[in-house]
């Protein structure tokens, strides 16, 4: 049959193909140049024979390859092509990891975990408590231009078990309260103080601004999804979520109770926040600031990354810090660049962490995402990489001032697990379904055991 | 049929059963090569590492059964996502069945425009999963949303789809609907192969359209429906991308289904050995309910083959 | 071959059935009304509200892929995009450079499209084969241990992934096949549980008087697979065609765990970047665009290959 012929010579024909193509790709790497030659030769007439000699170069110094893991694929076009200038036989490969929950874990377990790895703040404890990255001190000390001075406090501090630090960190974004000039004109009520802006004062600024009628909100709601958001308000109050060593969980005590029912309460008030469920966002927890910019809100608390939306909002905004209870605290928000114990290349994947976290490539990056770095001499460079080019005045100095009072988000061994007993509860408090005061310390003793279980 | 006859009703020798049984492993082969290659290493390092525990970024550790006790007395929240799940499939899975097969009874008559109307309800099914219940979000959102929207249009304040604990399961199992075109396809595939000479035996017979719905048409489809149901539960008791991308979870654990607890435990808690126990102890429960169903499908399925 | 004119005329059956109609209103009502306008008012009535239902999301699909980006989050919802954005097709899938979060030397999307079309060729033809046999033997052959081992074939998908994850991605670690497309294409030659079931379901509504005959002539059970079942199953055949190729078009978790440079990554990936890569600040509107681009593909399939699978003939299919 005609069909069957044509199957024959289609599979004789790709198999000749597909040899021809495997024979080609085996080609050896030698470079082959060919060198023309004058050759004098002695005879009555001068003749210049021209001769072909094969010459083989050895090929350039070995060249590394190092893979930088991170979760946003931050274009590093800068950033690398300075690096490969002073640096070209480190060729730094960045691979994007999407889903990093399941990815980073399952490298981990097969032993294939980049080279350099950038992860949030309680997964860079995680993998160094079980030794997926190695120890960095032997590296800092050995890095005269690694300042630790330049750093802020808390975030220097933060990567250290035991005396062995695991990461260093780059940019970060600080939570603070941004607020609608224009609404608080028309409403006639003063701009949040800069320098003692309390939790007293959101309130009250909060519900001269409210109108739920006509759909206006003197504060944004609380994102109930994204637990880590509550922590900034019971460090407000000065109570923790875990105690220091990261042993106990602390949410019961009365530091916590008090400062998330206080939160609770003014969300269930319904006249100063708009409720969970009207959120204009898609996307889950800390979604952008839609509601926001569309100026329906007085004043929002948010992780400084959404001054890229504001630009375009259209009226004249500004920011505050975080308001304060009895002491000002504010979540700071970033990563930490690491190095897998399984790296082949130990020595350059410093070199490159290391060119990553310098004053320069923080400034670049922080730049691009409208962050403050974590080193001072970063925030130094002008025009400052937080500031955004916007024609009415903002008080900008509030965001770099976050890293000297602002803390890192809590690290405990087996977070995830502890996360979703806390975010339950919270979730339950936030709905009204159950008072701080019942709830935290049922769930407190169970957190304690999850974190405590190495 | 006896012992010793196959399929074909011919009596065989021992030889010829032998050949034959040689043959059937021979076309089985492509499997049984691919199950040992890539899938039986996994699927039973997943049940040793049942007895671990395994956080994926530290070395395994072993510790019995306590997984298997914790699951059912302390784990609230696997015991809740059971109930989710069941829930979940015990609506789901009939009210979508019953769907895809009204379609494809609508859609295999002299209709202008079959093309189209064809495309329209499998058109959900070639959407990217994770892009569909992204698009359902939004759908479903208590402001933005297109339902809620319409719903003003007519007066009427739409309830918050996806954050009321009560109606939560509901709004996702109307989404599971949505993507009945492929149980649809299956369907009209199956009303393809419909052997007409029954149908002019029936007519011919005086039969009523009815009659010849229940008497024929069911039965000749049963096959598929047989298929449709079983992959229904297989699958809809494993539902994960829809509460991962749309709800979380919640509100309040309401839509913790159990193949989302399940890849929050391995890959959030990174307790991936609690994880396993729990996969484990789901398939027992899906292989339970499948081989039911294949004990009761002995009496409604019928195949043409076995005539 | 006898055999083959049985095939070729019950082909030629199905592909010259007169189209005729069913009955619909006597199918609800009973023998007594004549068939007519009403009953085409019904059809044509109950086809549009669905229709429309399963449409909505694509209206509002299509609504936001045109919007310009101050007009996504809008309350109340803008209807109908005022200016319509057409660039913003072009624009989310040829983004380059900081503003896109896309790194400059990252390959153009054509590239991942290459990738998604290698993985979902490759997926189809091999699933086909493979599973079509696999079916075969369960549909016509008898032999020790076949309910065991159907079930057992049932049973490996009833195991969630997320737990034969990791194993599996320490073996391709192990093949060195991590970050390349052979982990998303070998495995695909072996046979898919779900195809397996729903051809056996197929090839066991053909009657088997056609293998007997074949049989009778000296055929082998290759030929019969080969030359009668295949042939007669092409409804079958197509619908698993069409499936597989949006499942591995579409495929999301498998190319997310396993591919990490650029170079490797398929249209699923890109797609998500949208949602990973701008820090919850989404944009939507590029997102919903390519969404739909990406959906093309798989609906011009489907478009075409319906004459394969699905036609005219009816449940009731006798002239009247």
């Amino acid at each position: 049959m005609d069909a069957k012929l044509s199957r024959r010579v289609f599979l004789r024909t790709a198999a000749a193909f597909g040899g021809g193509v495997l024979v080609a790709a085996c080609q050896p790497k030698v470079v082959e140049k060919i060198v023309k030659e004058t050759v004098e030769v002695e005879k009555v007439v001068k003749e210049t024979v021209v001769v072909e000699k094969v010459v083989t170069v050895m090929p350039s110094p070995e060249v590394v390859t190092i893979r930088y893991g991170r979760h946003d694929p931050y274009p590093l076009e800068e950033t690398t092509k300075s690096f490969v200038e002073e640096f070209p036989y480190i060729n730094v490969q960045v691979e994007q990891i999407g889903e990093f929950h399941a990815k980073v874990p399952a490298m981990a377990a097969a032993g294939t975990l980049p080279d350099v790895l950038r992860s949030w703040e309680a997964m860079v404890l995680d993998l160094g408590r079980y030794g997926q990255v190695i120890e960095l001190n032997p590296f800092v000390d050995a890095t005269p231009d690694l300042n630790p001075e330049d750093f802020y406090e808390n975030w220097w501090k933060y990567p250290v078990l035991e005396g062995k630090r695991f990461g260093i960190p780059d940019a970060v974004a600080p939570h603070i309260t941004y607020y609608n000039a224009e609404l608080f004109d028309e409403k006639g009520v003063p701009y949040p103080d800069l320098d003692s802006f309390t939790w007293d004062d959101f309130e009250q600024e909060a519900r001269a601004i409210s109108d739920p009628d006509n759909r206006i909100w003197g504060s944004e709601t609380i994102p109930v999804g994204w637990h880590m958001f509550s922590v900034k308000q019971v460090w407000q109050n000065n109570g923790r979520y875990y105690s220091p060593d990261y042993q106990e969980c602390w949410i019961d005590r009365p530091e916590a109770i008090e400062a998330i029912q206080y939160w609770a309460d003014l969300l269930l008030d319904g006249n100063v926040m708009p409720s969970p469920s009207q959120i204009v966002g898609i996307g889950g927890a800390g979604a952008a600031a839609e509601l926001f910019t569309a100026g329906k809100l007085g004043m929002q608390r948010m992780g400084s990354w959404i001054t890229q939306v504001c630009i375009d909002a259209g009226f004249r905004w500004n920011i505050a810090p975080e308001p304060s209870k009895v002491k000002r605290d504010t979540i700071t928000h970033g990563a930490f660049n690491a190095i897998a114990s399984t790296s082949e290349h130990k020595d350059e994947a410093w070199t490159w962490l290391n060119y990553n976290c310098s004053t320069q490539s923080i400034y670049e990056y922080a730049t691009f995402g409208k962050f403050p770095g974590v080193r001072k001499s970063s925030n130094e460079i002008e025009p400052h990489s937080w500031e955004a080019d916007v024609d009415f005045q903002v008080d900008w100095q509030v965001i770099p001032q976050c890293l000297e009072y602002g803390h890192v988000l809590p690290g405990p061994a087996n977070e995830g697990e502890a996360l979703k007993l806390i975010g339950d509860a919270l979730e339950k408090i936030y709905s009204g379904d159950a008072k701080a005061a019942e709830i935290f310390p049922e769930v407190a003793p169970k957190v304690t055991e999850v974190i405590s279980e190495i | 049929m006896s012992a010793t006859t196959n399929l074909i009703g011919r009596t065989t020798t021992r030889r010829k059963r032998l050949r034959e049984a040689l043959t059937a492993y021979a076309f089985i082969s492509p499997w049984i090569i691919g199950f040992v290659l890539f899938m039986g290493g996994p699927i039973l390092a997943s049940f040793i590492l049942s007895s671990f525990r395994w956080k994926l970024i530290a070395p395994p550790r072993f510790i019995g059964f306590n997984h298997y006790i914790k699951m059912f007395t302390t784990d609230e929240l696997f015991q809740l996502s059971i109930g989710v799940t069941f829930k979940y499939v015990l609506v789901s899975v009939p009210l979508a069945q019953v769907l895809a097969l009204s379609l494809a009874l609508l859609l295999n008559q002299r209709i202008r425009l079959l093309g189209f109307w064809r495309i329209v309800f499998y058109l959900p099914a070639v959407v990217s999963g994770v892009a569909g219940s992204v698009l359902w979000s939004w759908m479903y959102h208590n402001q933005l949303g297109i339902i809620n929207n319409l719903l003003l249009l007519v007066g009427i304040q739409g309830p918050n789809w996806l954050f009321d604990k009560e109606i939560v399961l509901g709004s996702l199992i109307v989404k599971s609907l949505w993507n009945v075109g492929v149980p649809m396809i299956i369907y009209l595939a199956g009303l393809q192969g419909m052997p007409q000479e029954l149908y002019e035996a029936a007519e011919i017979d005086g039969a009523g359209e009815w009659v010849e719905f229940w008497k024929i048409s069911l039965p000749m489809l049963s096959p598929v429906i047989f298929f449709n149901v079983i992959m229904g539960f297989i699958s809809g008791l494993q539902t994960f991308a829809e509460p991962y991308v749309m709800t979380g979870g919640g509100p309040d654990n309401a839509t913790l289904f159990l193949g989302l607890h399940l890849y929050q435990s391995a890959f959030h808690y990174l307790k991936m050995g609690y994880a396993s126990a729990m996969a484990w102890v789901m398939f027992l429960l899906i292989l339970t309910l499948t081989l039911v169903q294949f004990k009761l499908g002995s009496r409604w399925v019928y195949y043409e083959a076995e005539a | 071959m006898a055999v083959q004119d049985l095939v070729t005329k019950s082909n030629q059956d199905m592909d010259n059935s007169a189209v005729t109609s069913i009955d619909f209103r006597v199918f609800l009502l009973g023998s007594q009304f004549k068939p007519g306008l009403l009953r085409q008012l019904m059809v044509y009535g109950l086809l549009i509200v669905l229709a429309a239902l399963f449409l909505l999301p694509f209206y509002w699909m299509v609504n936001t892929a045109l919007k310009p980006s101050n007009q996504v989050f809008r309350v109340p919802p803008t209807w109908f995009p005022k200016p319509v954005m057409w660039s913003n097709f072009y624009k989310a899938m040829t983004m380059r450079g900081t503003e896109a979060r896309v790194s400059s030397s990252a390959p153009p999307v054509y590239k991942y499209a290459l990738n998604t079309t290698l993985i979902t060729v490759n997926g189809v033809v091999g699933t086909l084969m493979s599973s079509s046999m696999v079916a075969y033997a369960f549909a016509r052959l008898k032999f020790p241990g076949q309910n065991v081992f159907f079930v057992g074939i049932l049973s490996t998908l009833m195991i969630p992934f997320a737990v034969v994850m990791v194993p599996q991605f320490i073996i391709w670690k192990n093949l060195n096949w991590l970050d390349t497309l052979w982990p998303l294409m070998v495995p695909h030659w072996f046979g898919s549980a779900w195809n397996i079931f729903l051809l056996r379901q197929f090839f066991m509504t053909i009657p088997v008087d056609y293998d007997e005959a074949a049989l009778m002539d000296g055929a082998s059970r290759w030929d019969i697979y080969w030359r009668i079942i295949m042939p007669l199953s092409r409804p079958a055949l197509a619908a698993v065609a069409v499936f597989a190729f949006v499942y591995f078009w579409n495929d999301f978790l498998g190319p997310l765990i396993i591919l990490s440079t650029p170079e490797n990554f398929t249209l699923t990936i890109y797609l998500v970047n949208f949602t990973v890569a701008f820090w919850q600040v989404t944009p939507w509107h590029l997102y919903m665009a390519a969404a739909l681009i990406i959906t093309l593909p798989c609906l011009i399939l489907f478009f075409f290959s319906q004459r394969a699978f699905l036609k005219g003939i009816t449940i009731t299919g006798f002239k009247r």
